[in-house]
C-alpha cells in the first residue's frame, strides 16, 4: 500500500466528479478552498463519441474493429448483486462528469409540493428545506448552466427567469398538447439543460438530436466541461484519475481524515489524507462507500447511528405509450431531432380540482420518441406483412406520438442497499447489494398514470400501438437513484442535516442523490446542482468559522 | 443509454449503398461550429457478403421470407437492403435464436415441398405468400411463432439500414442545423 505523506493534509476531498462532484468542485475552489477530486476514470475525449454516427454506420464502424468510447461503466468490470427475483438496472458511468456526459438533460424544479408532502401526507420525514430555501440556488444553477424553457409558473413547476429560448415544438408535441387540454390537463414546454444559444462560452445545439451518445461539442451542461475545466483554471483542484474510492478513513475524533481508494487499472490501494470529505459518487456507490466506511467507533457504517443508510432507495416508476396522429399520417417527414427528447411537459395536476386519488404523491409526462425518430419498435406491432404492411408502417413514420409518464416511488425501508456479506470486487470491497421493489401505492399511482395517458390518446383520436395496462419499464431503467443516505431534522431518522451535512460526522458532506429525502416525479440532477452548490456554501462558511 | 438501443444497434446495416458523400459534407459543415472536436466518418471498409450461421440454404430462405416481409417497391426491399445478412449476425449474437430458426426453416419447408413440390426460396413469390399467410395469422402455433420472429428481426433490421430509414422512410435527421424549426402548420398549433 502506498501511504501519502500523513504532513500533506486536504483541504477538502471530494469523491465523483458528476454533477454533484462537480458542482462541490467549482464551488468551493471559487471560494479560495484547495480541493482534491477522486475520480473512477478520466476524462472523455468528447471527439470521439459516436454522436454523429447515423444507425446504419454503427455496425460498419463496429465491423471495421472500432468501438464507441466506453461511457458507461461494464457490470463485468464493477458487478453489483440483486436478489434473484428483484432485477435492478444501475447504470454508472466511470469518468469525467459522470452520467451528465449522457444524461436525459430535463431539468425541473422541485416545488413545495414535493418538498411538503411528507409532511401532508404523513409518509415517512419531511424534508428539513423548503422551496424559498433552495430557490435563489435554482436561480444560479439556472444561470450557470443554461437552461432552456418557457415562462409558466405553478405549485407544482415554479418557474424562473432564466431561462434560454424553448425549442420549437414538433407536430406531434402541438397535437397532444391539444388534445390534453380538451381533457382540462395543461402542458408547458419542458425545461432542459441544452443551450438553445450560445452561452457563457458554450456552443449552441446544433439539433442534431444524439445526445445520447453523449455532445462532441458540449451544447449541453456536463460536470465536466462546465464545472471542473472552470475549476482546474483557479489552480485550486487536482484531480486523481481513476481512483476508485473504497472507504472513508476516521480519526480518534471520530471525524473524516481521509479516503482510501484503488487505482482502477494498476489495483494499487492508497490513502490520502484531508480535512473534509464530499461524497458524490451517485446514490448506489456513495451508500456502498459509506457502507464500507466501519470502524470501531462506527460499527455500521461512518455516519449511520440511525441505521438509515442505504434504505429508502427511491426511484422512479415510467412507461411509453405510442399511438399515431390521424393529422400526421401520410405527412411529409421532417426533421423531428430538435434538442434530442422531449420538447414539451405535463407538470403534475393531481392534486388540483378536487381530483380523487387512492395513492400519494403525484406523476408528470414527458414526449420522448414523439416525431420521425430511429427507433421503429412499434413498426412490429402492425399486422400482416407485404407491400400493405410496408405501406402501414410508412403512413404511421410521421405520425408518432409518445406519452412518457414518470410517477414518484415513495420511500420504504426495505427497498435498500446494502453490502454485508456480499462478494468483493477486483479491489477486495465489499459490492452493493440492492434489494428494491414497487408496492400498492406505485401500482395504484400507474393505473392514474394509464388512465390519464389514454384520456389524452383517445382525445386525440389517434391509433394506439397495443400495451399491457399497467407494466411499467424495468427497476432503475429511469437512472434516477435518491433517498439511500437522506437530509432530515431529526438524526434518529437521518443522516443528514439540510445542508447535506452529517449529522454524526460534521465533516463529511453528501451531495448527490442518495440526499433526497424523497424522490418526487422529476428528473433530479438540476436539484443535486442545487442543492450541492447550497450544500458547499454552507461548508465554505463553516470552515471560515472554523466548525468543520 | 440503454441496452435496448444497444440490441438494436446489432442490427445494423451492411447495404452497398453510398453514405460516404453526405457525411463529409454534414462532417465539415459541423466543424465549423466553435468547440467541434468531431473526429469524421469511420474508414469505409467491404462489407461482409457471407452468412456464418445460415448455410446456404437456410440464408436463401431467410433472405426470402425477410423479402415477402418488406418487398421491393420503388424503395428497396429487405433483400436490397441486406436484412439476411443482419439476421445471420444477430442469430451469432444471441444463441437463443440458433434453434428456432435451424428449426422454423426446416419445418417451413417441410410445408413448401407439401404444398408446391419445391423448398420455399424456389417458390414463387405467390406461393410463398400463399404459405406465409395462415402463419402470420396463426402466432400461436409453431411455424407462427418462426414467423414472428423473422418478422420482427426483419422490421429492426430494415428500418437501421439507410435503404429502410433514409430511402423508404425519408428519415433525415442527425445533421447539423443552425436551427431548429419544429411543427410550421398553423392548424396543429390550434
Amino acid at each position: 500500500m502506498q501511504v501519502q505523506d500523513r504532513k500533506d493534509i486536504k483541504e477538502v476531498i471530494i469523491i465523483g466528479s458528476g454533477a454533484a462532484g462537480g458542482m462541490a468542485a467549482w464551488n468551493l475552489t471559487r471560494k479560495g478552498v484547495n480541493v482534491t477530486m477522486l475520480d473512477a476514470g478520466r476524462k472523455f475525449n468528447r471527439g470521439e463519441f459516436w454522436t454523429h454516427v447515423k444507425p446504419w454506420q454503427w455496425q460498419q464502424r463496429l465491423d471495421a474493429g472500432e468501438k464507441p468510447p466506453p461511457i458507461v461503466l461494464n457490470t463485468a468490470e464493477q458487478p453489483y448483486i440483486t436478489p434473484m427475483d428483484q432485477p435492478f438496472q444501475l447504470t454508472r458511468v466511470w469518468g469525467r462528469g459522470g452520467k451528465t456526459n449522457i444524461w436525459g438533460r430535463v431539468s425541473l424544479r422541485y416545488s413545495d409540493l414535493d418538498f411538503a408532502g411528507p409532511e401532508k401526507d404523513g409518509w415517512e420525514i419531511p424534508w428539513p428545506i423548503r422551496y424559498k430555501d433552495i430557490a435563489p440556488y435554482y436561480d444560479q444553477v439556472d444561470q450557470l448552466i443554461g437552461v432552456c424553457g418557457g415562462d409558466d409558473d405553478s405549485d407544482s413547476l415554479p418557474g424562473s427567469r432564466y431561462f434560454l429560448p424553448p425549442p420549437p415544438m414538433r407536430c406531434g408535441e402541438y397535437l397532444i398538447k391539444r388534445a390534453a387540454r380538451k381533457v382540462g390537463i395543461e402542458t408547458v414546454a419542458i425545461r432542459r439543460a441544452v443551450l438553445t444559444q450560445n452561452h457563457n462560452g458554450h456552443p449552441k445545439c446544433h439539433f442534431c438530436g444524439a445526445c445520447g451518445d453523449g455532445c462532441d461539442v458540449g451544447a449541453f451542461f456536463n460536470s465536466s466541461d462546465y464545472l471542473i475545466e472552470p475549476a482546474l483554471q483557479t489552480g485550486k483542484l487536482s484531480v486523481i484519475d481513476n481512483a476508485v474510492a473504497a472507504r472513508i478513513l476516521v480519526g480518534d475524533d471520530g471525524l473524516a481524515n481521509g479516503v482510501q481508494y484503488s487505482d482502477r487499472y494498476t489495483k494499487d490501494e492508497r490513502r490520502i489524507y484531508g480535512k473534509r470529505v464530499v461524497v458524490a459518487a451517485s446514490c448506489i456507490d456513495s451508500t456502498r462507500i459509506l457502507l464500507n466506511s466501519t470502524s470501531p467507533k462506527y460499527p455500521n457504517g461512518i455516519g449511520n447511528s440511525s441505521d438509515v443508510i442505504g434504505r429508502y432507495l427511491s426511484e422512479q416508476v415510467r412507461f411509453t405509450i405510442r399511438a399515431f396522429a390521424p393529422e400526421l399520417k401520410g405527412a411529409a417527414v421532417q426533421n423531428d431531432d430538435g434538442i434530442g427528447g422531449a420538447h414539451m411537459y405535463m407538470p403534475r395536476f393531481n392534486h388540483r380540482d378536487g381530483r380523487k386519488r387512492d395513492y400519494i404523491r403525484g406523476f408528470g409526462c414527458q414526449f420522448w420518441y414523439t416525431g420521425a425518430q430511429t427507433d421503429l419498435s412499434w413498426a412490429k406491432s402492425l399486422p400482416g406483412f407485404g407491400l400493405e404492411f410496408k405501406k402501414a408502417v410508412k403512413a404511421r413514420y410521421p405520425a408518432v406520438l409518445a406519452l412518457h409518464p414518470f410517477g414518484e416511488t415513495i420511500p420504504k425501508s426495505d427497498n435498500r442497499v446494502t453490502v454485508k456479506g456480499s462478494p468483493v470486487d477486483q479491489y477486495g470491497v465489499p459490492i452493493a447489494r440492492i434489494s428494491y421493489s414497487l408496492g400498492e401505492n406505485e401500482r395504484r399511482m400507474s393505473k392514474d398514470m394509464y388512465d390519464t395517458i389514454l384520456e389524452i390518446v383517445h382525445a386525440a383520436k389517434a391509433e394506439i400501438v397495443p400495451y399491457r395496462y399497467g407494466a411499467v419499464e424495468p427497476n432503475g431503467s429511469a437512472i434516477h437513484e435518491h433517498g439511500t443516505c437522506r437530509m432530515g431534522t431529526d438524526p434518529k431518522r437521518s443522516a443528514l442535516n439540510g445542508f447535506n451535512q452529517m449529522h454524526d460526522v460534521k465533516n463529511v458532506f453528501v451531495v448527490d442523490g442518495s440526499a433526497f429525502t424523497t424522490a418526487s416525479e422529476k428528473n433530479p440532477t438540476l436539484t443535486i446542482l442545487a442543492l450541492a452548490w447550497r450544500a458547499t456554501d454552507y461548508m465554505a462558511d463553516e470552515m471560515k468559522r472554523g466548525n468543520v | 443509454m440503454s441496452s435496448r438501443r444497444d440490441a438494436l444497434r446489432i442490427l445494423t446495416l451492411t447495404s452497398t449503398l453510398p453514405v460516404l458523400g453526405s457525411a463529409a459534407q454534414q462532417t465539415k459543415e459541423v466543424e465549423t461550429q466553435p468547440g467541434h472536436l468531431h473526429t469524421g466518418p469511420a474508414t469505409q471498409v467491404p462489407v461482409p457478403s457471407k452468412p456464418t450461421f445460415f448455410q446456404p440454404e437456410e440464408f436463401r430462405a431467410v433472405e426470402a421470407i425477410s423479402e415477402c416481409i418488406i418487398p421491393r417497391s420503388d424503395t428497396p426491399g429487405a433483400k436490397d437492403a441486406g436484412v439476411a445478412l443482419l439476421i445471420d449476425k444477430a442469430v451469432v449474437a444471441d444463441p437463443t435464436l440458433t434453434q428456432p430458426f435451424r428449426a422454423g426453416i426446416a419445418d417451413l419447408n417441410a410445408v413448401a415441398l407439401t404444398a408446391y413440390n419445391a423448398k420455399f426460396a424456389d417458390l414463387t413469390n405467390e406461393q410463398q405468400v400463399t404459405v406465409l399467410t395462415p402463419l402470420s395469422l396463426d402466432p400461436s402455433s409453431s411455424l407462427g411463432k418462426f414467423f414472428n420472429i423473422v418478422k420482427d428481426m426483419t422490421v429492426d433490421a430494415y428500418y437501421k439500414t439507410e435503404a429502410g430509414l433514409k430511402t423508404e422512410l425519408g428519415w433525415h435527421g442527425n445533421t447539423y442545423l443552425t436551427e431548429f424549426k419544429g411543427c410550421n402548420h398553423p392548424e396543429h398549433q390550434s
